[in-house]
């Protein structure tokens, strides 16, 4: 009991020693977070843990060396026992079913709040694309990010997207890993697309074989949940996608003022897929001929 | 009070940092500051709710003496 009385002088009483220990714990996790992040370039994510366990840890061994190496304090304080703190059983009861129910509605329950969710998705791409190149562990972030913008109707801060869009095409062009974020980041860009062409509806259509354009499709849109359309050996004027898979096989296509809104994207990994993509992350209306200029 | 400080200090930090993104400041840099604002607060955070966390649990195993 004496130490816990030395533990209870220590975060009551004793302000100037914890003061001094609190601040030089801040500035130790800080200094550890910084070096950690901006000179070693480590994940964001793995370092915030690291700086947390930095605090528990400098916490825990201060408060011992402190239990252990102080004198007893003047003024002692009684404690509960183990079996004192379960008497009273209607507190208890009342405790136990709250700890469950939140513990269930944490599970259940999915509370959706678009600021709070944005501010969140906002810091955790911002955090994604801080690091100087973008490693496995922020290629993973960024998709998820985008993924999880996509499905819940999410508005990303514009200025994050274009420069986390930019990082992700310059990656995709040397690391095939990156691809599938950049997929995710169109998926997302799609999803904030408001104003479309009206333009009267159609099913998706069958790709035709062969080499070179050799369907011409305009003024349609398209819109389907359970649809996939290829683009590939088909001109498209003036056409809509919808709530449409998009999927691309690197074959030739020519795209003229095309607009896309809750698309998802299954684009080959090749240079005119990039292309694509390029155009995707910066523009509501694409407009391009793919392989080469085909008129 | 020493948590106070430190708060309202972040505070400050952001609002800055909200200022030059406004007067269009590098975006880089801004990340850079972001950093370091974000791994200050991480750590002012984290020891703030260790702090709250021990004393509730050394609260609760105080006894509640009623004095004669």
């Amino acid at each position: 009991m004496s130490y816990l009385n030395r533990a209870i002088n220590l975060w009551y009483s004793d302000v100037e020693r914890r003061r001094r220990f609190q601040v030089l714990t801040i500035l130790i996790a800080f200094a550890y977070g910084v070096l950690n992040s901006l000179a070693l370039d480590r994940p964001e994510k793995q370092v915030t843990w690291e700086t947390l366990g930095v605090i528990l840890f400098l916490t825990v061994a201060f408060t011992a060396y402190y239990c252990v190496r102080t004198e007893a304090p003047m003024v002692r304080t009684e404690f509960v026992r183990l079996r004192e703190m379960f008497e009273n059983r209607r507190v208890l009861e009342v405790g136990l079913v709250s700890v469950i129910l939140l513990a269930i509605a944490s599970f259940v329950v999915y509370v959706p709040n678009e600021r709070v969710q944005a501010a969140s998705l906002d810091l955790r791409l911002g955090r994604a694309i801080a690091t100087r190149s973008l490693d496995a562990v922020s290629i993973n972030s960024l998709a998820k990010v985008f993924n999880t913008a996509a499905a819940y109707q999410v508005s990303l801060n514009p200025r994050l997207v274009n420069a986390a869009g930019n990082r992700l095409l310059d990656e995709s062009r040397e690391n095939p890993n990156a691809w599938p974020a950049a997929l995710a980041l169109m998926s997302y860009r799609t999803t904030s697309n408001k104003e479309l062409a009206a333009v009267s509806p159609s099913n998706c259509i069958e790709v035709p074989s062969g080499s070179g354009v050799t369907l011409y499709v305009s003024d349609s849109a398209f819109n389907g949940v359970h649809c996939a359309q290829a683009l590939d050996h088909i001109a498209w004027t003036n056409v809509v996608f919808e709530n449409v898979t998009v999927v691309y096989h690197g074959g030739s296509t020519v795209l003229t003022n095309v607009q896309f809104k809750n698309c998802q994207f299954n684009l080959d990994y090749s240079p005119a897929s990039l292309e694509l993509a390029k155009l995707l992350t910066a523009s509501n209306s694409v407009t391009i001929s793919l392989p080469g200029n085909l008129r | 009070m020493l948590f106070a400080i430190f708060a309202l200090g972040l505070t400050f930090v952001y609002a800055v940092l909200g200022l030059l993104i406004l007067l269009g400041y590098s975006p880089k840099r801004i990340d850079v500051f972001e950093t370091i604002h974000y791994y200050a607060y991480l750590a002012v955070f984290g020891l703030f709710m260790l702090d709250l966390v021990i004393r509730v649990l050394l609260h609760t195993l105080r006894k509640n003496v009623i004095p004669e």
